[in-house]
């Protein structure tokens, strides 16, 4: 059997990877989207139960009139040479071969360790969002949500609905903060509408600005959390901990094409400029980013850069300009939210315990990473980073805790049966 | 100041040398290119084993065997030291009479090993394919996380009073000096060159010792249970036999219930990338031999450079052309295994003192000019 061959490979079927798609098979390209989950739409519009949600489903409707080649529960693990990418669907590997590719692989939740966060109890905010999402009874439940970050509003809003008991919100951000960046909202037409139907949602619920988790306590469940504010703690009795500090890049499909990161952002480093939300096509080897690896920034920032990244990948120069003052207007708004939701790294390593893990995967505690001087001494010392998911949570923990880049990756980026490795084979055109 | 030695190249062998030679009393000065990790010691298995493809490889694996188990009471647990022992795998009744070569060889210096069957071998690893006709097994050999072990020599030399400098990258060496890219010069007596195959910074070097790429892969923890490093006897043809690509099967327990899958040689690619093709494989060799790995995952592949000579032999000792300059380098697989033995030589020939097994198989002297 030859290769998969596509003209246009679009990694990511998010909201930067459908529109992205969009706009390439609209001019006539072939193209083929990948898609890690069961469903298109990314994490955003990810649908209850897995079916398509709305917005996801009018961009998929469109592809699809447009032959666009869909495949789904399908992940890059590794990069071949000429050009080519192994793909794993539902545990058969297979390669395809593309002119150009599409990076969009979107964010994840950036999670930060706090002392007793292995309890039973204790989420990612995003984490327990998909689980209620996926059927998780929450009704009645006590939740703290905690971190900081637009998102937290959006999973206390969405818990609330469910049913669940939301505390607090424990917001990191000074308020000062806050309200800066909503003064900065109002430049952004819908931006600042969002803002007002999430704390309309979550009215009610205590908004605590500048407050940080500094621990979660219980015996073999949670059963309270320490919350810092002003200098003070205090204990809040609950029996979720849905924690989330911003989101950071899924950055490991571009490492592994040899494009540079920093952070959970990818880089052009065609005259070492570094990517903003404005500066998101990485032109390099016909390899294009864009949504929110290139740069944290929401759906509108998304949208409009896989459109960009669509259109200079069919080679549709004309076309692709023309965003410019919405591009920096979504971009101005970006690194404005970017900066509100910076973490205080002193703030983090003072809550640290040499007991608290940092790396599940492997077991490794605080105490153990402290004193190395980068990620590489730290990973081979003491395993850091090198377990399943591959230092997916605890290399962007070290980024924050340390300021240590993390910027390798090792195939394949998921794990893959031996069996299905001593059956790889490939044939070259 | 001026140092009794420097050491270029701060992997296990210059680890090892700089711990060795600064417990004797001498001023030691490690330096290395990278900040942290020397990358053909990270990338290795840390299998410490006897291999009796000559009779200099015979004594200088079995001499460092003994230096490590002396080596293994001082070291910290992370180094997760395994006396597994070795078994070499004989799949034909050709491949057995090899078994009992071995066998006998090793009882001639004293090595313990003893031949399983067909039965015993099944008993000792179950998950092992049925119809393999025996092993060797090779009580003696051992595992270990090469990089903490090596950490900890480093660290120890430093204790020593041994002074150590990272991102110092070498430009030149001659007699009593070493240069670095930056400018830096570091004046030394003798000058140790273990830099792999990064030693062609010396010219003498250069025409000999030539990298040779190998991936390794390591799977999740899984309950699959392998109880010593297993290694195919056919593994000595693909080791040494050839110029061409080969793989054989190799598999290691490591203490966190991980398997580390091996090997593959490669000749004639600087690429560090991961080749596809030569794993895909070393996988189906291994599930030839070990067919219950089939169902466990793969986290992680990566490849690395071995330091190898044309005989097969380590460069060990004064170079020519140089009065006080030494080789540590040319140790190919085997370079974890070995470092120790090395270090006691270097120690040995600048000290001037006879050593425990002759040193002149190992003379870079041999190369051919």
């Amino acid at each position: 059997m030859a290769d998969r061959r596509t003209e246009i490979l679009v990694i990511g079927g998010g909201p930067a990877g459908l529109a992205a798609a969009e706009a390439a098979s609209s001019h006539g390209k072939q193209v083929t989207v990948i898609d890690e989950n069961p469903a298109f739409g990314g994490q955003i519009w990810r649908a209850e139960k897995s079916a398509l949600s709305g917005k996801a489903k009018q961009l998929v409707d469109v592809l699809e009139k447009n032959g666009v080649e869909m495949i789904p529960s399908c992940t890059c693990v590794a990069s071949l040479p000429d050009k080519r990418i192994l793909a794993v669907s539902n545990g058969k590997s297979f390669p395809i071969a593309y002119d150009k590719v599409i990076i969009a692989t979107g964010a994840r939740e950036r999670f930060i360790p706090v002392p007793g966060w292995t309890l039973p109890g204790v989420f990612g905010a995003g984490g327990l969002q998909a689980l209620v999402k996926g059927g998780y009874d929450i009704g009645g439940k006590r939740i703290v949500v905690a971190g900081t970050g637009p998102l937290l509003l959006a999973v206390a809003a969405y818990l609330k609905k469910k049913g669940g008991n939301v505390l607090v919100i424990a917001e990191q951000a000074s308020a000062k903060k806050l309200i800066k960046l909503g003064l900065a909202s109002l430049r952004v037409p819908g931006k600042f509408a969002e803002a007002m139907k999430l704390r309309i949602a979550t009215a009610g619920i205590r908004y605590s600005t500048g407050s940080v988790v500094t621990a979660a306590h219980g015996s073999n469940l949670l059963e309270a959390v320490a919350v810092k504010k002003n200098g003070r703690t205090s204990n809040i009795e609950c029996d979720l901990l849905a924690v989330g500090y911003h989101l950071t890049g899924n950055t490991e499909v571009a490492l592994l094409l040899d494009v540079f990161a920093l952070e959970g952002t990818v880089i052009a480093l065609e005259g070492q400029k570094a990517a903003t939300a404005e500066d998101f096509l990485y032109e390099h080897e016909d390899i294009y980013c864009a949504g929110e690896l290139a740069g944290i920034g929401g759906v509108e920032k998304s949208l409009l850069e896989g459109r960009r990244a669509g259109l200079a990948a069919a080679g549709v120069e004309g076309d692709a300009r023309g965003f410019a003052a919405e591009e920096e207007r979504l971009g101005r708004f970006a690194s404005a939210m970017n900066r509100t939701f910076e973490l205080d790294r002193d703030t983090l390593l003072e809550i640290m315990t040499d007991d608290t893990i940092v790396c599940r995967c492997e077991d490794v505690e605080f105490g153990k990473i402290k004193d190395c001087d980068n990620f590489i001494k730290a990973k081979l010392q003491t395993r850091i980073g090198m377990g399943s998911c591959q230092g997916r949570v605890c290399g962007s923990a070290c980024e924050a805790l340390f300021g240590w880049g993390t910027n390798s990756i090792r195939p394949p980026i998921v794990p893959l049966r031996v069996s299905e490795l001593a059956n790889f084979k490939t044939e070259k055109d | 100041m001026t140092y009794d030695v420097a050491i270029i190249g701060a992997g296990i062998v210059g680890a090892a040398c700089a711990d060795r030679l600064s417990a004797e009393g001498l001023s030691v000065c490690i330096l290395d290119s990278r900040a942290e990790h020397a990358p053909a010691t990270a990338a290795g298995m840390g299998h410490i084993v006897v291999m009796d493809d000559s009779e200099a490889q015979f004594a200088l694996t079995s001499y460092s065997q003994q230096l490590w188990n002396e080596l293994a009471v001082e070291l910290p647990p992370e180094a997760e030291f395994e006396n597994c022992g070795t078994l070499w795998i004989a799949s034909d009744e050709e491949e057995m009479e090899e078994v009992d070569r071995k066998f006998w060889k090793y009882a001639e210096i004293g090595l313990a090993s003893e031949i399983l069957d067909e039965r015993s071998l099944r008993s000792a690893e179950p998950n092992l394919k049925k119809g393999l006709s025996g092993a060797l097994r090779v009580p003696g050999d051992s595992v270990v996380y090469q990089p903490v072990a090596t950490n900890f020599l480093v660290n120890r030399a430093e204790a020593y009073g041994a002074s150590v400098q990272r991102n110092a990258s070498v430009s030149m060496v001659i007699d009593g000096l070493v240069e670095t890219w930056t400018g830096e010069r570091i004046e030394a007596e003798h000058i140790v060159v273990a830099a792999g195959c990064g030693s062609t910074l010396l010219p003498e070097l250069a025409r000999a010792v030539r990298p040779r790429k190998g991936h390794l892969v390591i799977t999740e923890r899984t309950s699959t249970a392998v109880n010593h490093q297993l290694v195919e006897l056919g593994y000595l043809k693909s080791a040494h036999g050839t110029d061409e690509d080969s793989v054989a099967f190799n598999i290691q327990p490591r203490k966190t219930g991980q398997l580390l899958i091996g090997s593959s040689r490669q000749y004639g690619s600087n690429d560090p990338s991961v080749d596809f093709e030569i794993v895909g494989k070393m996988m189906k060799r291994a599930l030839e031999y070990f067919p219950s790995a089939a169902g466990v995952n793969a986290t992680r592949i990566w490849t690395g450079f071995r330091p190898a000579t044309p005989d097969g032999l380590p460069y060990i000792g004064k170079v020519r052309e140089y009065d006080h300059v030494f080789a540590a380098t040319g140790h190919e697989g085997l370079g974890i295994t070995t470092s120790l033995g090395t270090a006691a030589l270097i120690a040995d020939e600048i000290l001037g003192r006879v050593s425990a097994i002759p040193r002149e198989p190992y003379s870079p002297k041999r190369i051919d000019v």
